[in-house]
């Protein structure tokens, strides 16, 4: 089991990639070079943020904790809401400003179904900064001083970044999906947990020959889970609560926990607890 | 177990609609009337110009597009291969064609348990309230309304049929759900040498998931009800019965078939909604 506490770990500088100030947080991270490999953050995105129309060759995850979040024209993560961006699908452009206020959000981005893995933050800082000598960073886009060999001249910046890390052009999965799934999960009741007294579950969703999963959880105080052995690793984000997993690590209130596949580590809430479940592909 | 000869269904004319324009439909299954489970799935051929207004629904809705295209403006196209979901309670559409379409629609009770109207009821309100009023693009106007504003017309059955005022579910999805399964991968399904899977979507056992099968000639596939599955191409036997393209077999809760496989095969299966409570008391 990985543990990450918020009230722990700092703030990082203000950096993107894309257009816009956007603060991050790290809370957790996988593995590089594995398909499984994630990065969980918070982030905090100013009334400036925006971003082109565009599309990953990893999946997202994304919850609002305050404000309004804006991914595309008329589409905003409220509150209570869980989007789902999969590799491939097409989103945005994203503008802040359409909200006219920032929003702090939990977002994990994640190897999708295709096994092309996900590009850790290391990779990716470190990517940005060597391409400094050959070009600029500007809204987004990787602007060459010079056009070289079979590249654009103009790049999406993160596309740029990825082929320079990679050595390869990179090649995005076709969309399975034609937009990104937003679930309204504030509308979906909580159903009991069968033989385990104040715990419940909500099932959002699973997509994908290799089964993503979502879903959220909720411990009342004192309430004890027990999870069963799961074939895929989960990540789970406390969106709510405090308590004590069986290994003795504490949760609180944005708590990010990695669970490798048939970890099972027993939860005890001290108080009245919330989690949103990913189970990561299963390769 | 409920194996319907695609080739042998009836095709029938809907000419009066509480939506616009007629259309012609086969009926390929059809589950209990009153239970939260129950469904109607019939392959659909529209020609021409088809309109429907912007609306939602009560129950969930799945449709695989067979042939030509349908705009839902905002919420996306269906081209020929895709399939969509349509969850109960998030709105869609307008929807509008300009081509001859062919689609399969699936039209099931959801995770609300609000149940689907069936056939009967539906046409027997359709009929009471066109002697009462008339139904004109996907509206419904009472003679007696004297306002002029009308109402949806699917509500309007609905409320007729059903004697209450409709109850639409919270919205669970922003959004219908089109999948393109071209860009899925298939995979080896443990147990059964020769058959591979795609995985489309599953929302919980409240709700209408959705795989693909593809079988090798030779090989042998068992299905658990309950759940729906389209011959979208190949042949072989269930049974004593041979399938061919466009065949459906609806396996109700307890029910299993063994399907073996003479052509390449491929097959569209649907798992239906399972609410405990209903299997309890049935």
């Amino acid at each position: 089991m990985n543990i990450g506490h918020s009230e722990t770990i700092p703030w990082g500088p203000a950096r993107s990639v894309r257009g816009g100030r956007i603060v991050f947080k790290d809370l957790l991270q996988g593995t590089e070079r594995t398909p499984t490999n994630f990065w969980l953050v918070l982030a905090d995105t100013d009334a400036t943020f925006k971003s082109p129309r565009h599309r990953h060759n990893f999946d997202q995850i994304r919850i609002t904790l305050e404000g309004s979040t804006n991914f595309g024209p008329r589409h905003n993560i409220e509150v209570g809401d869980v989007a789902y961006f999969p590799e491939g699908t097409h989103y945005g452009p994203q503008n802040q400003e359409l909200v006219g206020k920032g929003s702090l959000a939990m977002v994990i981005q994640f190897g999708g179904a295709s096994g092309n893995g996900f590009m850790s933050p290391r990779q990716l800082f470190e990517g940005q900064e060597k391409m400094r000598a050959f070009g600029a960073f500007e809204d987004g886009v990787f602007r060459r001083k010079v056009a070289a060999p079979n590249t654009q001249i103009n790049q999406d910046a993160y596309e740029a970044i990825w082929e320079y890390q990679n050595g390869r052009p990179v090649e995005y999965p076709k969309p399975r999906v034609t937009e990104p799934v937003h679930f309204r999960a504030a509308n979906l009741p909580w159903q009991d947990l069968q033989g385990q007294r104040g715990v419940y579950w909500k099932e959002l969703g699973s997509f994908s020959e290799r089964n993503i999963r979502i879903a959220s959880l909720k411990l009342d105080a004192n309430a004890v889970y027990e999870p069963q052995p799961q074939p895929q690793e989960q990540i789970l984000f406390i969106t709510e609560g405090t308590g004590r997993f069986g290994s003795g690590e504490n949760w609180s209130k944005h708590t990010a926990i990695h669970l490798a596949s048939n970890e099972t580590p027993s939860m005890t809430a001290a108080a009245t607890t919330e989690a949103l479940i990913l189970f990561l592909p299963r390769f | 177990m409920d194996f319907v000869r695609f080739e042998q269904a009836l095709l029938h004319t809907r000419g009066v609609n509480h939506r616009e324009g007629s259309f012609r439909y086969k009926d390929l299954g059809q589950g209990t009337p009153g239970r939260p489970e129950n469904f109607y799935l019939r392959m659909v051929w529209t020609e021409g110009d088809f309109f429907s207004p912007r609306h939602m629904h009560n129950f969930d809705q799945v449709r695989v597009q067979i042939k030509g295209k349908f705009s839902f403006d905002k919420d996306g196209t269906m081209q020929p291969g895709c399939i969509g979901y349509f969850p109960e309670g998030t709105p869609y559409g307008p929807q509008t064609s300009a081509e001859d379409t062919v689609q399969l629609a699936m039209q099931i009770g959801g995770p609300s348990r609000s149940g689907y109207l069936s056939e009967e009821e539906r046409t027997a309100a359709v009929d009471a309230l066109t002697k009462r009023g008339r139904f004109e693009k996907g509206r419904y106007f009472a003679a007696d309304d004297k306002t002029g504003a009308g109402q949806d017309g699917f509500e309007a059955v609905w409320e007729f049929a059903n004697g209450r005022r409709i109850k639409y579910p919270k919205r669970r999805l922003e959004k219908p759900l089109l999948v393109n399964p071209e860009a899925f991968e298939w995979l080896d399904l443990p147990g059964f040498p020769g058959v591979r899977t795609k995985r489309m979507w599953d929302f919980g056992s409240g709700a209408l998931a959705c795989s693909l099968y593809q079988l090798g000639a030779g090989s042998l596939l068992v299905l658990a009800g309950p759940q729906t599955s389209l011959v979208q191409s190949g042949a072989g036997a269930i049974g004593q019965l041979r399938f061919a393209k466009f065949d459906v077999l609806n396996l109700a809760a307890g029910e299993s078939a063994r399907i073996e496989v003479h052509e390449e095969t491929e097959l569209l299966a649907m798992p239906h909604p399972v609410f405990p409570h209903a299997l309890e008391s049935s």
